[in-house]
This record gives C-alpha cells, structure tokens and sequence, in this order.
C-alpha cells in the first residue's frame, strides 16, 4: 500500500503529461473551451432569469442565487477535470484495455479515474465560477473572515469527494452490462439539478436531494453555511457525506473488479 | 426514388438499433423540465413574472414541455457523420452511386425521426389534451399551424446543420466545433428558454435569425402566445429561411466538391 505522498507526486504527473498534451494540440484545447462555453451559455441563462424576474427565492435573493450557480459551475469545473476518465471506463472494461493497468504497481480506481485531465473543460468553468462566486459574495454582503472562507472551503472539497464518488456508481455498472448510454445520460442529467438552488425542488425533493441521492450537498452546503443556514446535523451530514459514498464507491469498485474477464484483450 | 425509400427505411432501423439507451435517453429528457417547471411555479407564484416575461404561467410551463420534445424532433446529429465522410473518404461510394449526396441524408434524417416521432406525438397529444382541459384556447387551425411548422422546423434545422456538416470540405478537425455549433444553436432556438422572455433587442434579433424557427416559433403557435398575423409571417420566415440555406447548401456543396481529394474511402 502506498502513501498519500506517492499518490499526490503521481497526480503531479498526470497534471503535468495532460498539460502537455493540451499545448501539444492547441487548437484542440481551445476548441474544448468554446464547447464547455457553450454549456456555460445555459447555466448562465438561469441566472439571468432570476435577475429578470428580481424576486427571491426563500431566503436566497438573487444575488445569493448567483453565488450558489457560481458554485454549482465552479464544481462542474472540478468534475469535468476526470469526467472523461470516467467515460472512457466502459471502454476499457469491453475491449479488455483494463488489462495494461491492472498490473500496476498503483491503486487501479487512481489511476483509471484520474489518469487523463482535461483542463480545457475545466478552465472556463473555474474562471467564471470563481468570478461568480466572488460577486455574489460581495453583492449579497456576506462575512467574509477566515472562519467562514474556511467553511466555505471546507465544503467545497467535500463536494468535490462527494461528486467524484457518487457519480462513478452508475459507470462501475459498466462491469455487469455492456450498453450504459441511457443510463449515465439519466445520471448526468441528475448533476444538472444544481442549476438552481435545493429550495425550489419543495420539502421532498429537497430531502431526497440531500440525504438519499446528495445531489444538493455538492453545491448548495457551502453557500448555506456562509449564510449561517447550515444546522450541526446538516454540516456533519456534509462532512460525512463523502466519506460514506467514498466507501461505498470503493467498495463497489473492488467488488465489480472481481466481475471484470479481461475479455478481447 | 426507390433506394431514397431504402435509405429511409435504413434511418428508421438504425434508430431503433438500441432500444433501451435510446428510451433512457428520451426519459433524461425529463430531468430539465422538472427543473424548469419547479423554477417557473416558483417564480409565477411569488412575483409578477406574467408581467415581466410577457408569458402567461400556462405558457410557459406548455412552452417548457414542448419545446424539449420539438427540439429533440428537429434535432440533426448527421453532421458528423458527414465530416466524417469528407475527412475519410466515405464520401466516395456515395459520388459513384446513382443516389444525391444531400438526399440520401434528408431521407435518413427522416427515417431516424419515425421512432422518435411515434414516442413524441402520443405523448404531445396528452400534454396539450391536459392543457385544454385547463383552459388553453386551442382550435384546429392552431393544431396545423403547429404540425406544419414543426415540419418546416425539421427541414429548416435540416439545412442548417446540412452547410454546417459541410464545413468538413474547409476545415481539419471540425467535431468540436459541431458541438459548440449545436450547443448555441439549441440556446438560440429556444430548446432550453423561450428567448424572447428578454424582450427588446434580443426579441427582435431573435424573430429575423432562423434558429427560433426551428423550436421556439412552432411552440408558440400551439400555446396560444402568437397571433395568426405574427403566425403568418412566421411562416415566411421559415420558408425564406429553408430556400436561403438549400442555396448556400448547393453552393458549398459545388466549391467543397472541387476541393475534395477522395482520400482512403
């Protein structure tokens, strides 16, 4: 078993062959980033609603609405970095690629996962995230001191967790049937709930987008708890959350790996 | 005009190819429209949004509903494909065969929407069956209106996507930008908001360029938003619109054709 050390010197160099291989095509990156863009365009047009209509939703106005979509294309950002890892899994399971990284000296979940980043997926979520996040901040007059920036971070790493394990579920089932495309489309479409704030959805939805399937606490927790909103049931639930999901993704992983028959390879 | 019936018949199998992923994919559909339903209750319920978009709460919920279904029907996808052939030389088979390049991807287009279409028009009928039962003005002349422009919608977005796909003839790698292309385009047509909720400039650049026309335009005719004066220029448009595209189609097609190498195949 390696170390946390090892781990973070390999992510160094996956960071630093995709940064290559993203200069090495360079129209290619830039022609990720007008597409990323253009998914951009459609979050955006959901805030823009809110300001039209100048009304609050619950407690949150719309410049909170703001910082929470902010958030939510912040988070795309994050995911969208090894989503396509993600994607490939199935792939690789079919024509028994697998084989090459399973004799791997390293953790096999790491090293498919992350292996290849797209930075041009993720650059334009970040910057217009972070320039959202930043203006609805300041616009909606929140506390800015380091104990609520810290929370704010805080929770911002735990929906990165959370986002990562709960959304490799449905592509580990890529181990038991061959054609996932509806599937992963239905889960993919459940990431896009983010687009507006929990409160929306009513009581239900809101609970089940929190404590079932926590959709919510990827993008909603950290806006909450600068607001003051979150209770200490809500931030343990938010701190554990993603540890939970986390076993059960690696749980889920190291039993679906027995299922895997190296075919075609 | 028999093998435009084979390639026609091909579409409809090739559409059914995958039955499963392709009724999952129909059903992920519905995720947006939940989103978008539990924002517009909201914000119909809790501000003067009748006023400030200029659509009643009936409207615009119908609008959400339909506009996801008629956009999937209008929807291309081919475009692709036919880079593909350009980049590839597919194109090839089709040059020495006694069948029309532009054609015998129109009748596949078609062929493709049937299953699509058999899904869709049961299910449309129920939704505006449910929204006259509450009190939509709907007439015959509206139901054709509608099915008439969303015909024309089809074989506008058909033309459009057709010069795009033959870009292929001028530009190297031309995917990525398919997919920026396609993501604004189904934002200029009003597959995700009606854009003419922004009102003034947007409105007007809206209602000349031919995007709306292909989802935003028929919608409006079965919700009762337009009125037969704007429903008969509409019309014009659309078809202006189909005739300025089918030229800078056969245009493209004519240069493209001198550029084309005939590599692999």
């Amino acid at each position: 078993m390696r170390g946390l050390g090892y781990y973070c010197r390999l992510m160094g160099v996956f960071v630093k062959y995709s940064l290559m291989s993203a200069l090495e095509y360079r129209a290619n990156f830039i022609a990720g980033m007008t597409v990323e863009m253009g998914w951009m365009i459609i979050k955006l047009l959901y805030v823009a609603i809110i300001y039209k209509a100048g009304t609050s939703i619950g407690i949150l106005t719309p410049d909170h609405i703001l910082l929470f979509v902010g958030t939510y294309i912040f988070m795309t950002g994050i995911f969208m970095l090894y989503f396509g890892n993600f994607n490939a899994l199935p792939g690789m399971i079919q024509q028994g690629e697998l084989d090459l990284y399973i004799v791997k000296p390293v953790s096999l979940q790491f090293l498919v996962t992350m292996r290849r980043l797209e930075f041009a997926y993720m650059l334009p979520n970040l910057v217009a995230g972070t320039v959202m996040i930043v203006t609805g901040w300041r616009l909606a007059g929140l506390p800015a001191d380091p104990f609520f920036v810290a929370g704010f971070l805080f929770f911002l790493v735990c929906g990165c967790l959370l986002s990562y394990s709960l959304f490799l579920l449905p592509y580990l089932l890529a181990f038991w049937i061959v054609s996932l495309g509806g599937i992963v489309d239905i889960a993919n479409a459940m990431w896009d709930f983010n687009n507006m704030p929990s409160m929306i959805y009513g009581k239900w939805g809101r609970r089940i987008g929190t404590y079932v399937l926590p959709i919510f606490v990827i993008t909603n927790f950290p806006g909450l708890f600068l607001m003051g909103e979150l209770g200490l049931g809500a931030c343990l639930w938010g701190a554990g959350a993603p540890v939970l999901f986390f076993i059960i993704s690696r749980r889920l992983w190291k039993m679906a790996l027995k299922k895997y028959s190296s075919a075609s390879s | 005009m028999s093998s435009y019936r084979c390639v026609f018949l091909m579409g409809v199998e090739q559409a059914l190819e995958y039955r499963v992923s392709f009724f999952l994919s129909m059903l992920s559909a519905v995720f947006p429209i939940i989103i978008q339903t539990a924002m517009w209750n909201y914000l119909y319920a809790h501000s003067d949004a009748a006023g400030v978009f200029g659509y009643e709460q009936g409207q615009i919920l119908l609008y959400t509903l339909l506009a996801t279904i008629v956009s999937q029907l209008v929807g291309a996808g081919f475009e692709g494909e036919m880079n593909r052939d350009v980049k590839m030389g597919g194109l090839n088979k089709y040059l020495i065969r006694p069948v029309d390049y532009k054609w015998y991807q129109f009748f596949r287009f078609l062929g493709q929407k049937i299953p699509r279409l058999m899904v869709a028009v049961p299910v449309m009928a129920v939704i505006v069956g449910v929204a006259f039962w509450q009190g939509l003005p709907l007439s015959a002349g509206r139901v054709l209106g509608f099915l008439g422009s969303l015909i024309l919608g089809m074989a506008l977005n058909f033309s459009i996507f057709y010069c795009l796909g033959l870009l292929g003839f001028w530009l190297t790698d031309a995917d990525k930008l398919f997919g920026t292309v396609g993501i604004v385009l189904m934002v200029a047509s009003g597959g995700v908001f009606p854009l003419d909720i922004f009102g003034g400039l947007v409105e007007t650049v809206v209602n000349i360029l031919p995007f709306g026309y292909t989802t935003q335009f028929p919608v409006n005719i079965i919700n009762g938003r337009f009125g037969w004066e704007r429903i008969g220029m509409g019309f014009g448009f659309q078809l202006g619109w189909i005739l300025v595209f089918a030229c800078l189609g056969r245009h493209m097609w004519r240069q493209g054709i001198k550029r084309y190498a005939a590599v692999g195949g």
